[in-house]
């Protein structure tokens, strides 16, 4: 499958849907995790997490650089023939589907927790299921130019949580390391899924339109990802205390609770509502990953049917099934393995693989 | 999923293959004209039969003797021209020509006509047409004086600082009326004809270095593709050939101002003129066009930016005003602080309906208003508004059927809409309105991010002749940012903007001052 030239996307849409893809649904209780895990020195974890998920991106890059026309499973099965590739189809949209579910269903609970307690939670994610078939049957440029709408948001963001920084009480950082390194290692091991998002790349190569810049690109999007954690993990710090911290499950909306205007009450259900914006710019690029996968399998239908399809059994599913918070983690602690899996284990052991291979190809012909 | 392809289908019937513009075919033999004079008469009356408004005239060409006739159409013909340039020198002059083929007189445009076909056209067209005995062609004189009024300031596009000269009901003058600001020999026009029943004669101006000619032949693909009875204005040409016709927003833009096409062309985009409409259309536009005025650039450029950030709040809250007015009383309540809930719901608890029937009967009440003053002659149309600021104001809270404060949402929205430079685009955004309170009525604030998503979905994929719609937003271009939302010095704007894809990309001249080293 080459992209056409009609469905290219520049520079900055690329960092832009990497970016998006890594921040969404995670970066709501990501505060509290992290200080339920190591305290107040969450903040290295995440620079930790970067690090390591830079180091991961950068070798995906320079895996998609071996075959730069197609996306990762064409790569697969070019080098390894068909089977493999078809079966790294199914394994990826496996992935991507029961991320985009959970993703798309923590946004509905999120919404029916914090807003709308009385809405059921496929009512909610049908609200969502048109705009979404909207953006994604454009492909990847109209993502991407969704995403670029959505900057301003973005930038809205940092911005309107300048007022927590009034009563910030900066004492609550020190000491740092207070528990020692050990704690911080395992808090990087539940945590790293927060960055997970950059394997989208292995979709998105193929359609970049300067492939140089590729390396330059998801550095600066995991960076952006890091700065919008670093920035709400440094708040949520320094406004709760340390042991209050722990109690709370959605972190980021407990603080954006916190800001009163006299004309606006409750400001996180802006926020939120805002957020939920940026939360379905986080699986509809994996939404359309997904149905290119499904593509090429040779299921049948137009690309838009397929989208259309699948959002319509996860809205059939919710309305059967109704999960609950419960269920939810359970989801995302299975998907937690499978996820880390894909973005960090899997690209070392490929581009070993494919070392190898090219160092025995050309021993063969000398 | 089938009965919206169909009625895409249906849609694209219109535009199929280029049509040849062919009326009445006749057969081979009578389109051509007889050599005889009486037998042209005769032919001529049995194809205007039934119109009396044709003036044939008979008389004796002085200088050869031969009998000869004038036809033209009386109303769409100068009179003073055809008696004193025409019939004058035919009748009692006598010149010294050598060669008999050359006829005295004193008009511009003198073509022969040899077909009948022709013949009707220019009689059509305010030509008027000259029969001489023994010539088997006629000649077509441009003698053209139909009814139309005097240049004057567009009615709907009103400017502060522009000029005031607008465009009129001919082609030809509009045409004229750009060539004054673009005295270059780089402004060329194209031809088309549109139009079965009658054809109207459709003008692409473009700047040949700057524009980009695969634009050109997309806008004349569509032109020629029509297959339609006839064309009476420029909003029809932009309804049949725009890109997607079921959207909301206009995705070209027509305007009555000479000045504001002008500094379009100059921008690289390409202005169709089409005859007896006065306004013309500019395409390929994005979205950000429609929020510029032409006063922009008169105005000082902190003051102009400052009006046009006010434009696009403006839009937003035109849009979204109302909804977001529903949402908070009905549903999110808790985002409204305690004491203002308060005192609005003190207000609310006389109001018989839900927050949204209330918002939908005042929203009504003020596009009937509005429309009604546009319709009714400017006398009238002065008492609307008092009883307009009437019902829609304290009696109206007074007699307990609104809130107070809806009057002030329902008026904030008015003028919202109101200082939209784009008539068309002021009217989808006030139409958008309607939705978004539905969906605010239903799901709140939630419901309305929804909707502004499909909103934002839908202009992203929007094209306009094929160009990106939301175009330097989003593909973002910054460089071309510095005249959408906010406007930098003139001099700043070297080059052209990059959504308007050019030839040419940076502007002549370099518009540095003395001594100033910015570039």
């Amino acid at each position: 499958m080459n992209p056409s030239k009609g469905n290219q996307i520049t520079l900055l849409q690329y960092i832009l849907l990497i970016h998006s893809v890594q921040l969404g649904v995670g970066l709501i209780p990501l505060p509290g995790d992290l200080a339920r895990g190591c305290g107040t020195d969450g903040w290295i974890v995440l620079i930790i997490g970067w690090l390591v998920s830079t180091i991961c991106s950068l070798i995906i890059i320079q895996i998609m650089k071996r075959y730069p026309n197609g996306t990762i499973v064409d790569l697969l099965s070019h080098f390894f023939g068909k089977w493999v590739g078809k079966v790294s189809m199914v394994v990826f949209a496996c992935y991507f589907i029961i991320f985009i579910y959970l993703i798309y269903h923590r946004m509905a609970l999120l919404i029916q927790n914090w807003i709308m307690q009385q809405t059921s939670n496929s009512v909610l994610m049908l609200l969502f299921l048109v705009p979404a078939y909207m953006i994604t049957k454009g492909g990847f440029r109209m993502i991407g130019r969704y995403a670029e709408v959505l900057i301003f948001l973005s930038v809205a963001l940092p911005l309107s949580a300048i007022p927590l920084f009034k009563h910030a009480q900066w004492i609550h950082l020190l000491p740092i390391l207070k528990h020692g390194w050990l704690p911080i290692l395992h808090t990087v091991r539940s945590t790293i899924l927060a960055f997970v998002g950059f394997e989208i790349a292995f979709f998105l190569y193929p359609y970049l339109e300067k492939k140089e810049s590729a390396s330059i690109g998801i550095i600066v999007g995991n960076s952006a990802t890091l700065f919008i954690y670093l920035l709400f993990t440094v708040l949520s710090y320094i406004n709760f205390s340390p042991d209050d911290i722990t109690q709370y499950h959605n972190t980021l909306i407990s603080l954006f609770k916190i800001i009163e205007f006299r004309f606006l009450e409750r400001f996180d259900i802006l926020v939120l509502s805002l957020y939920s914006l940026l939360i379905v710019r986080t699986w509809i690029p994996m939404l359309y990953a997904a149905v290119i996968c499904t593509q090429q399998l040779g299921i049948k239908g137009q690309p838009r049917l397929h989208i259309l399809l699948i959002l319509t059994l996860m809205v059939g599913l919710t309305w059967i099934w109704n999960p609950g918070w419960n269920d939810s983690m359970e989801l995302s602690s299975f998907i937690e393995h499978f996820g880390i899996g894909i973005a960090f284990v899997m690209p070392p052991l490929l581009w070993a693989i494919l070392a190898v291979m090219r160092r025995s190809s050309r021993r063969a012909t000398p | 999923m089938e009965f919206i392809r169909r009625l895409f289908k249906a849609a694209k019937v219109m535009i199929d293959q280029p049509s040849h513009n062919q009326q009445t075919p006749m057969p081979l033999e009578l389109d051509h004209l007889a050599n005889s004079l009486s037998m042209n008469i005769t032919q001529l009356q049995s194809l205007f039969s039934d119109t009396p408004d044709l003036v044939i005239r008979s008389f004796t060409y002085k200088q050869t003797g031969a009998p000869a006739a004038l036809a033209y159409l009386d109303g769409l013909v100068d009179k003073n021209s055809i008696n004193n340039n025409v019939l004058h020198p035919l009748l009692f002059h006598e010149f010294d020509l050598a060669d008999h083929d050359k006829l005295p007189i004193a008009i511009g445009d003198l073509h022969r006509l040899l077909k009948w076909s022709d013949i009707s056209f220019a009689l059509l067209n305010g030509y008027s047409v000259l029969f001489v005995e023994g010539y088997d062609y006629a000649f077509s004189l441009e003698t053209q004086g139909w009814p139309q009024r005097a240049i004057s300031d567009s009615q709907i596009e009103a400017s502060l600082k522009g000029a005031h000269q607008g465009f009129i009901e001919t082609g030809s003058q509009n045409i004229a009326l750009i060539r004054r600001y673009i005295s270059s020999q780089q402004l060329k026009i194209k031809e088309l004809y549109v139009g079965e029943r009658t054809r109207s004669k459709v003008s692409i101006l473009y700047l040949e270095d700057v524009a980009l000619p695969e634009i050109r032949l997309e806008l004349e693909r569509r032109i020629t593709g029509l297959r339609v009875d006839c064309i009476l204005n420029t909003g029809e040409l932009a309804e049949l050939i725009e890109d997607n016709p079921f959207s909301l927003f206009p995705q070209l833009i027509t305007t009555e101002r000479p000045d504001t096409a002008a500094s379009q062309l100059l921008q690289g985009r390409y202005c169709v003129v089409v005859d007896r409409s006065s306004s013309v259309l500019i395409a390929p536009v994005g979205l950000a066009a429609f929020f510029q005025g032409i006063d922009d650039y008169s105005t000082r450029w902190p003051v102009a930016t400052f009006f046009r950030l006010l434009r696009y709040f403006a839009c937003l809250i035109a849009a979204f005003l109302p909804a977001f007015y529903i949402a908070c009383i009905s549903f999110n309540h808790e985002l409204i602080p305690l004491d203002l809930i308060l005192s609005i719901g003190e207000f609310r608890s006389a109001v018989p309906f839900p927050p949204f029937i209330e918002a939908l009967i005042m929203e009504i009440m003020l596009e009937m208003l509005r429309e009604a003053g546009v319709r009714l002659p400017a006398p009238i149309g002065q008492t609307v508004g008092i009883v307009g600021g009437i019902v829609i104001g304290q009696a109206a809270v007074q007699a307990g059927i609104v809130s107070n404060l809806m009057v002030v949402v329902v008026a904030s929205t008015a003028v919202a809409s109101f200082i939209l430079p784009n008539f068309d685009m002021a009217a989808s955004v006030r139409l958008i309105r309607f939705p978004m309170m539905t969906i605010a009525s239903m799901y709140g604030i939630i419901g309305i991010m929804a909707g502004s998503m499909v909103i934002i979905a839908h202009l992203i994929s929007l094209k306009s002749l094929g160009e990106a719609y939301s175009s330097p937003i989003a593909p973002m271009r910054i460089t071309d940012w510095k005249d959408v939302f906010i406007r930098l010095p003139l001099a700043k704007m070297v080059k052209r903007p990059k959504s308007v894809r050019t030839l040419q990309k940076r502007r002549y001249g370099h518009m540095k001052q003395k001594g100033d080293d910015s570039s």
